[in-house]
């Protein structure tokens, strides 16, 4: 990775905080390209509107939170658009004579992701305003997006395992509001989620909260649809 | 119709690994955080297909491009390091695909 990091033109980075340890890494690289407030140094959470930022101090006794708020804006592909503009001006900025490429190719992909769009809201119409429960709360632009309501998480604090007793409040108010899913990520603890699932009559599904994480999610538009088919069969 | 060059750039991007890219005429190296920025980043930066691909096929489409280049020390040099960086990006592939056959330095080893 340092070596890559020695090597790059230009560093795109989420931002709020989901990948400060680059920083760290962007030093000791000694790459002066990347570093921020240089040209090649891209934060794509500029301009996206953010949700689930605390109103309190945070610190660390409440667990993972992020203070500048919900750095997983990436699942929601209604915010594509900005965040490949984002990109598209961080390139341009380095390399100005391919901007004209780099802008058809948006076109050609944002008009793709519109045509997708129109079929995964479609796809999601009827479930529209169902309750989930989410393991961590990574899909909060998702759930939005698409209509739905969190309903609770399966960690107590995020990042932090959940105590028994959160577990027991957890599983009577699934069964108390008739909650279908619990959305879990590859890297959550998918036994716990199931077994919690399983206690309360609901099901456990698993996410591809990030391009790869799941077979066939091998990119960003196959990696919304993995999500959109299997939680609108879930929710049905 | 894209440049020759930009297609066959984008083939190596797909299959590199999963947090650094390169790409154009300038070979801007690329590097992203998160998996999904990456799979943003290729569809501004090299366009191309969006869909779910088969980064094998795409491998042998690359290779395949690479020889009809004319020969050249640049090619040649552009050519190793292609196949390091499939054969890595491939590490965790089946090993009976065509293209990892391709890169791989095992049989080579074995008759030797």
């Amino acid at each position: 990775m340092m070596l890559k990091l020695r090597r790059a033109d230009v560093l795109i980075e989420n931002g709020l905080d989901l990948d400060a340890w680059v920083d760290v890494a962007v030093l000791g690289a000694n790459n002066p390209k990347i570093i921020r407030g240089a040209p090649g140094r891209v934060d794509v959470s500029r301009g996206i509107p953010v949700l689930e930022v605390p109103s309190v101090r945070v610190d660390r006794s409440m667990g993972d939170v992020h203070p500048l708020g919900n750095p997983h804006f990436s699942l929601d592909p209604g915010l594509a658009p900005l965040i490949t503009q984002t990109i598209l001006d961080g390139l341009a900025r380095l390399a100005p004579d391919h901007r004209a490429a780099f802008e058809r190719n948006r076109r050609e992909f944002l008009a793709r992701l519109d045509g997708e769009m129109s079929r995964w809201t479609k796809l999601m119409e009827p479930v529209k305003g169902s309750k989930v429960v989410v393991f961590h709360p990574d899909f909060i632009y998702f759930i939005h997006r698409f209509e739905l309501v969190q309903a609770g998480t399966v960690e107590d604090k995020p990042g932090i395992p959940p105590s028994p007793q959160h577990v027991v409040r957890l599983i009577r108010q699934i069964k108390e509001e008739k909650i279908k899913v619990i959305l879990v990520e590859p890297w959550n603890d998918v036994k716990l989620a199931h077994r919690v699932a399983e206690e309360a009559g609901a099901k456990a599904i698993v996410f591809a909260s990030a391009v790869g994480a799941v077979k066939g999610a091998d990119n960003y538009i196959a990696a919304i649809d993995y999500n959109i088919k299997t939680l609108a069969e879930a929710l049905r | 119709m894209r440049p020759a060059h930009v297609s066959l750039i984008a083939i190596v991007l797909m299959l590199g690994s999963s947090v650094s890219s390169s790409w154009g005429a300038d070979k801007l190296r690329v590097v992203t955080t998160i998996p999904d920025l990456k799979s943003l980043a290729e569809a501004v930066g090299v366009g191309g297909d969006f869909g779910p691909h088969d980064g094998t096929s795409a491998l042998e489409q690359g290779l395949a491009a690479l020889g009809q280049l004319p020969e050249s020390r640049d090619r040649l040099a552009q050519a190793i390091d292609l196949r390091f960086d499939l054969r890595n990006a491939l590490g965790s592939r089946s090993t009976r695909s065509p293209a990892a056959r391709r890169t791989s330095t095992r049989p080579r080893c074995g008759r030797a």
